[in-house]
C-alpha cells in the first residue's frame, strides 16, 4: 500500500486514541463554586451567644446528597489476625468474610461474639449550622454537620452457623439474643431473625435496623478567596476537610440567601465521611424531614416554629413522623406491623396481637420488649 | 484529558518516527512479495496469574519452496490455507528460493529493479537460506535447512502502549476487577507501553520416515511474572522469557500426536476461532488456555474436514489426582474462505468452520477446617461452541479488500473459570468460623489453606463444596477495506461473561469485591504498513455489575475506557 494511505489511516487512528484517551467521569458531578456570603442576614438562634447563625438542610428524598458506590468487602479480622509470614514462606490465600459472621456462642445460648458488617451507608438526613466566630468574623466560625444515616440489612446464617457450636436456637430466638450481644450499640435496632421462606433449607434469615446519628462539630474558615471553605474538626484526628462552595440566591426573596452547594474539593469526601461527594441543601422547612435547630422544632417537622404539634410514640395516634401508630420513623427501635398497607391502621408488630414469624411467642421474644413467660 | 493528550503526542511521534524508517526501509528491500497466506501467531499478553495465548499459526511446521511436498503439509489446519493457493493459482512450490534472510515488501510503483542480496552463511551449516512456512509467499518465519532439518524462526517485535481510565488492569484487561469509582485507583488515569509480548518461536522438522512427520516447536515470549520485588521499572524492561509452546507433533496417516504444552482443545484453541483485536487475549468471556497435554486427533476428509480429538491435560488442581480429559469435533469447508486474523496477527485465509469442544475435571478440596485430613470431591466440566463465518469471502490472502468475516463463541461450564484468563470474578475462599473465638496474635484465628488456586470452587454457608458458573460469549467482525487489497481493515468486539452462582457462594458481606456480569466491546483499525509491519489503533470499553447495591438500590457498576496502540513487525 502506498505510504499516502498508510499516513492518513495512521493520522485517523491516532485521532481516535487522543479523543478517546480521557479520565472516568465521577459519579457526582462537582456542584458550584462561587463563593458567597454565608451568614448575611442570619441571626442568633443556635446559642444564644449574640454570634449570628445560620443552617441548611439535605434529606435523602430531595436526592441532595451524592455518595460514591464504595459498598467494598470489609478487611478480613481472621488474616488481619495472622503473626507475620516469614520471608520463605508463602503468604496465606486471601479470602472473603465468614459466612457466620465470627458469630460465638456461649453454652447458655447467648451471644459472645458477633461482627456487623457495616459497608457505607446513603445520608438520610443532615443539618448544617454555621456560626460567626467569637469575634464575629464572618469569614470563619463554628459549625456543627449534625447526620442520620440509616438502612435496613439482611443477615442470613446458615443451618451450620447456627449449630456448629453444639446448640441449635429457634431462629426468633438468635434474634433475641444477637439483639441483647448488640443492645450496647446504640446504632443497632430491630435485630430479628426468621426461618427461610423454604425451612428445608434451614438456617435462619435476620433483618436489622442500622441507624447512625451523629455529627460532626469544628470551626471552618473561608479559603482561596471566598470559594472554598476548610472544615476542621474537633474531636477526631481527621484531617482538615476542604470544600468548595457556593451559596445560591433565595429567589423568594431578593436578597436573601438560599441553598448551599458544597462539593469535597480535589475529589476528597466532604467532612471526612467516605464516599460523600456533593450536597445540595436548603433552608430549613417544616416538611424536610429533619429536626431543625433554626426553626426551634422540637421533633422532625413539628413543634417550634411549625404549625403541626409534636406527638409521642404512646399516644396510639399516627403521627406525622411515625410510620405507622406509634411505630417507624420517629419511634426508633419501634417495629412496624409491615403487613397492614394504610398507616393510620398499622400497628407496631410487637402490639398486634398476632405472632409474627421472628416472634417467640405472641407479641413477645425476638425483637420485642416483652420476654415470653417460659 | 491533558495526559490524554500528552500521551497522543507521543504516540504520534514515535509513529512518525517508525513510518519515516519504514520509507527508508522500503527503498533498500527486495521486491514486492506475495501478501502474507497464513495467520501469524495470535497475540496475548497475560497478567500474572493465568498465562495463555496461542500462535494460530505456530504448530505448522515449516516447509520451503524445494521442499519435499510432506514437509509443507506439517499441519492439517495448514490445509485450506493451501487451498486457496491453488485456486488463486499461487503454487507454493512455484517461487524461487530467496537467498537472503530478510523481508520482502511491497515495493512501490517507481521502486528500482529488486536487488537480491546474498545470504550470510548460516550458523548451522545450513544448505539455504530463504522465508518460510506453508506457503512461500508467507511472511511467516525463515527458514534454512540445517543437516537435513527444517528450522524455521518465526516471532515478532513490537509494542504496545496503553492508556487506562482507571488503575484496574495490568497490560491486558482480561477478566481482571475494575476498580470502583471513588477510590484513588477507580478515579485516574494510566499509562502502559510494553515490549514483553515480543515474541520468538523455533521449529524444527526432521526428514520425513516413510509417511510419518515429525516437528518439535517452542515458542516463548517475555511474559514471566515478574518477582515480588521487582520494581515497576524493573518488569517493564527486564521481562523475563515465559514458556508459551513447548511440544511435539507426530503425523501419521493413521493419527496425529502432540505431546507438550499448546492451546487447549476446549475451545479450539490456535484452530482459527481468536477474535481479531488489538487486545491480548483472552479478551472478557474468552476461552484462552495452554496446557502440557497428550493429544490424538484424526483428520478426513479435503474439501470438507473434519477433524476428531482428545487429549488429556494437566489438571488444574494436582491434587485431584487425575487430568483433565477434552475432547472436540471440528468441521471446515476449505473451498469456502475468508480473510482472518488472530489478535493483532497478521491477517491470512482461512476456511469457514464450526468447532464444539468439551471439558471434564475431578477436584480433590481440603476439608474446610482448620487442618483438614480429608477432601471434599467436586467435578467440573464445561462445553463450548466455536464458529467463523466468512460471510464476504476471499480466497487470496494478497487482495482479501472487502472481505467480511465473523468470529463466535459460546462457552457454559462449571469449575472452569481457570479456562478464562485471570477469571476469578472476586471469588475466594470464606474466612473460617472463629467459634473459639481467637483473636489473639500468639493463639490467631484458624485459617484455611486451601489446596486449589482461586476462583474455581469455594465453600458455601453450610461448608458444601461449589464450583462457581460461568458462560461466555464472544462476537467479533473484521472488514477489510477494499483499499490497497484490503490492508486497512477494522475489526469490532462484543463480548461477555457472567456467572448465575457467584453471588450465592459468597458471603454478603463480600458481595462489594465480585462482579456477577462483565461486559467487553473493541473497535480496532489496523493498516498494514508493510506485509512485516503493522500498525493499529482500538478502543476498548470493560464494564462490570458487581454483587452489592448502591445507596439507591442499584447495582454497582465501574467502567474502565482503554485508548490503545500497537506497532508490531513480523518475521
Amino acid at each position: 500500500m502506498n505510504s499516502r494511505h498508510a499516513r492518513s489511516a495512521l493520522l485517523v487512528s491516532l485521532t481516535i486514541v487522543g479523543l478517546f484517551g480521557c479520565k472516568n467521569e465521577q459519579l457526582c458531578k462537582p456542584l458550584g463554586a462561587c463563593g458567597g456570603d454565608l451568614l448575611a442576614g442570619a441571626v442568633d438562634f443556635a446559642k444564644k451567644d449574640g454570634l449570628i447563625d445560620r443552617s441548611w438542610t439535605v434529606t435523602q428524598a430531595s436526592e441532595g446528597a451524592c455518595q460514591d458506590q464504595l459498598q467494598l468487602p470489609p478487611t478480613n479480622i481472621s488474616l488481619a489476625r495472622q503473626p507475620p509470614n516469614l520471608s520463605t514462606q508463602r503468604p496465606n490465600d486471601p479470602a472473603t468474610a465468614d459466612w457466620c459472621g465470627n458469630l460465638v456462642l456461649k453454652s447458655t445460648g447467648e451471644v459472645k461474639e458477633f461482627i456487623v458488617y457495616a459497608p457505607p451507608l446513603p445520608l438520610k438526613v443532615a443539618e448544617l449550622t454555621v456560626s460567626a466566630d467569637f469575634d464575629g468574623n464572618k469569614d470563619r466560625g463554628t459549625y456543627v454537620m449534625q447526620t442520620t444515616i440509616d438502612e435496613t440489612r439482611d443477615l442470613v446464617f446458615s443451618e451450620s452457623c447456627i449449630t456448629a457450636q453444639g446448640i441449635r436456637l429457634s431462629c426468633p430466638t438468635l434474634g433475641r439474643r444477637l439483639g441483647e450481644f448488640l443492645a450496647a450499640e446504640a446504632n443497632i435496632y430491630n435485630m430479628r431473625c426468621q426461618d427461610p421462606d423454604d425451612k428445608t433449607q434451614g438456617g435462619c434469615v435476620c433483618k436489622f435496623d442500622l441507624s447512625f446519628i451523629g455529627g460532626q462539630t469544628g470551626r471552618w474558615a473561608k479559603q482561596n478567596g471566598g470559594t472554598q471553605i476548610q472544615f476542621f474538626e474537633n474531636v477526631s484526628y481527621s484531617p482538615a476537610a476542604l470544600a468548595d462552595y457556593c451559596v445560591l440566591p433565595d429567589a423568594s426573596q431578593p436578597g436573601g440567601v438560599g441553598a448551599l452547594d458544597l462539593t469535597g474539593s480535589n475529589e476528597t469526601p466532604l467532612f471526612n465521611q467516605k464516599g460523600l461527594r456533593t450536597l445540595h441543601m436548603t433552608p430549613p422547612s417544616c416538611n424536610d424531614g429533619v429536626q431543625s435547630l433554626e426553626l426551634g422544632e422540637e421533633g422532625i417537622d413539628c413543634g417550634g416554629g411549625c404549625p403541626t404539634k409534636c406527638g409521642t410514640c404512646t399516644n396510639h395516634v399516627h403521627d406525622a413522623n411515625e410510620e405507622g401508630i406509634d411505630c417507624g420513623g420517629a419511634c426508633l427501635g419501634i417495629l412496624c406491623d409491615e403487613t397492614v398497607a394504610d398507616p393510620n391502621q398499622k400497628p407496631a408488630a410487637c402490639a398486634n396481637k398476632k405472632q409474627d414469624p421472628w416472634e417467640e411467642g405472641i407479641d413477645c421474644g425476638g425483637p420485642c420488649p416483652t420476654e415470653c413467660n417460659p | 484529558m491533558t495526559t490524554a493528550r500528552t500521551f497522543t503526542i507521543l504516540a504520534c511521534v514515535a509513529a512518525s518516527a517508525m513510518m519515516g524508517s519504514s520509507a527508508e526501509a522500503k527503498k533498500k528491500k527486495a521486491p514486492p512479495a506475495a501478501a502474507p497466506a497464513t495467520e501469524a501467531p495470535a497475540t496475548e499478553e497475560s497478567g500474572s496469574i493465568a498465562p495463555g495465548t496461542a500462535p494460530e499459526k505456530s504448530s505448522s511446521s515449516s516447509a520451503s519452496a524445494d521442499a519435499p511436498a510432506s514437509a509443507e503439509k506439517a499441519e492439517k489446519a495448514d490445509k485450506a490455507d493451501k487451498a486457496w493457493d491453488a485456486d488463486a493459482g499461487e503454487p507454493a512450490k512455484a517461487e524461487p528460493t530467496k537467498p537472503a534472510l530478510k523481508m520482502d515488501v511491497p515495493a512501490p510503483a517507481e521502486a528500482p529493479p529488486p536487488v537480491v542480496v546474498s545470504a550470510p552463511a548460516p550458523v548451522i551449516g545450513a544448505t539455504s537460506l530463504r522465508k518460510a512456512s506453508g506457503n512461500a509467499d508467507s511472511p511467516e518465519g525463515v527458514t534454512w535447512r540445517a543437516s537435513g532439518w527444517d528450522v524455521t524462526l518465526y516471532g515478532y517485535a513490537g509494542v504496545n502502549i496503553i492508556q487506562d481510565s482507571t488503575q484496574s488492569f495490568g497490560t491486558a484487561s482480561s477478566n481482571t476487577i475494575i476498580q470502583h469509582l471513588g477510590t484513588p485507583r477507580g478515579n485516574n488515569l494510566q499509562a502502559q507501553a510494553t515490549a514483553r509480548d515480543s515474541r520468538i518461536g523455533l521449529r524444527l522438522a526432521p526428514p520425513t520416515i516413510g509417511s510419518v512427520r515429525a516437528s518439535v516447536n517452542i515458542e516463548t515470549d517475555f511474559n514471566a511474572p515478574p518477582p515480588v520485588e521487582y520494581t515497576e521499572a524493573n518488569s517493564v524492561t527486564n521481562a523475563g522469557l515465559r514458556m508459551r509452546h513447548y511440544y511435539m507433533k507426530v503425523e501419521t496417516p493413521v493419527v496425529d500426536f502432540i505431546a507438550g504444552q499448546y492451546h487447549d482443545l476446549f475451545g479450539w484453541g490456535g484452530k482459527g476461532f481468536y477474535p481479531s483485536t488489538l487486545a491480548f487475549l483472552g479478551i472478557t468471556g474468552e476461552i484462552y488456555h495452554r496446557k502440557p497435554q497428550v493429544r490424538l486427533s484424526k483428520t478426513i476428509g479435503t474439501d470438507v474436514e473434519v477433524e476428531v480429538a482428545g487429549a488429556v491435560l494437566a489438571p488444574v488442581q494436582k491434587s485431584g489426582g487425575y487430568p483433565d480429559v477434552e475432547a472436540g469435533i471440528r468441521l471446515a469447508v476449505n473451498k469456502w474462505t475468508g480473510a482472518r486474523q488472530q489478535a493483532y496477527g497478521q491477517p491470512g485465509i482461512g476456511s469457514a468452520g464450526i468447532g464444539v469442544s468439551g471439558i471434564g475435571r475431578h477436584f480433590e478440596v481440603s476439608n474446610f477446617i482448620e487442618n483438614p485430613s480429608t477432601t471434599v470431591p467436586a467435578t467440573g466440566y464445561g462445553i463450548a461452541g466455536n464458529v467463523f463465518i466468512p460471510v464476504i469471502p476471499a480466497s487470496s490472502a494478497k487482495d482479501r479488500g472487502n472481505a467480511l468475516s465473523l468470529i463466535g463463541e459460546y462457552s457454559i461450564g462449571t469449575g472452569i473459570s481457570d479456562m478464562y484468563s485471570d477469571l476469578t470474578g472476586g471469588l475466594l475462599f470464606p474466612a473460617l468460623g472463629n467459634p473459639m473465638d481467637r483473636m489473639d496474635p500468639t493463639n490467631p484465628p484458624p485459617i484455611y489453606s486451601p489446596n486449589i488456586d482461586s476462583g474455581i470452587v469455594t465453600f458455601d454457608g453450610d461448608r458444601r463444596l461449589r464450583t462457581a458458573q460461568w458462560q461466555g460469549f464472544v462476537a467479533n467482525l473484521q472488514y477489510y477495506l477494499p483499499i490497497a487489497g484490503g490492508k486497512v481493515w477494522v475489526a469490532a468486539t462484543h463480548s461477555e461473561i457472567k456467572s448465575n452462582n457467584i453471588k450465592e457462594i459468597t458471603p454478603l458481606a463480600g458481595w462489594g469485591g465480585i462482579y456477577t456480569h462483565s461486559w467487553y466491546n473493541d473497535a480496532s483499525l489496523f493498516v498494514a504498513i508493510t506485509d512485516q509491519i503493522q500498525v493499529g489503533v482500538a478502543f476498548q470499553r470493560t464494564h462490570q455489575w458487581f454483587g452489592e447495591t448502591d445507596s439507591s438500590g442499584g447495582p454497582v457498576t465501574a467502567t474502565n475506557y482503554r485508548s490503545e496502540l500497537g506497532m508490531h513487525m513480523f518475521f
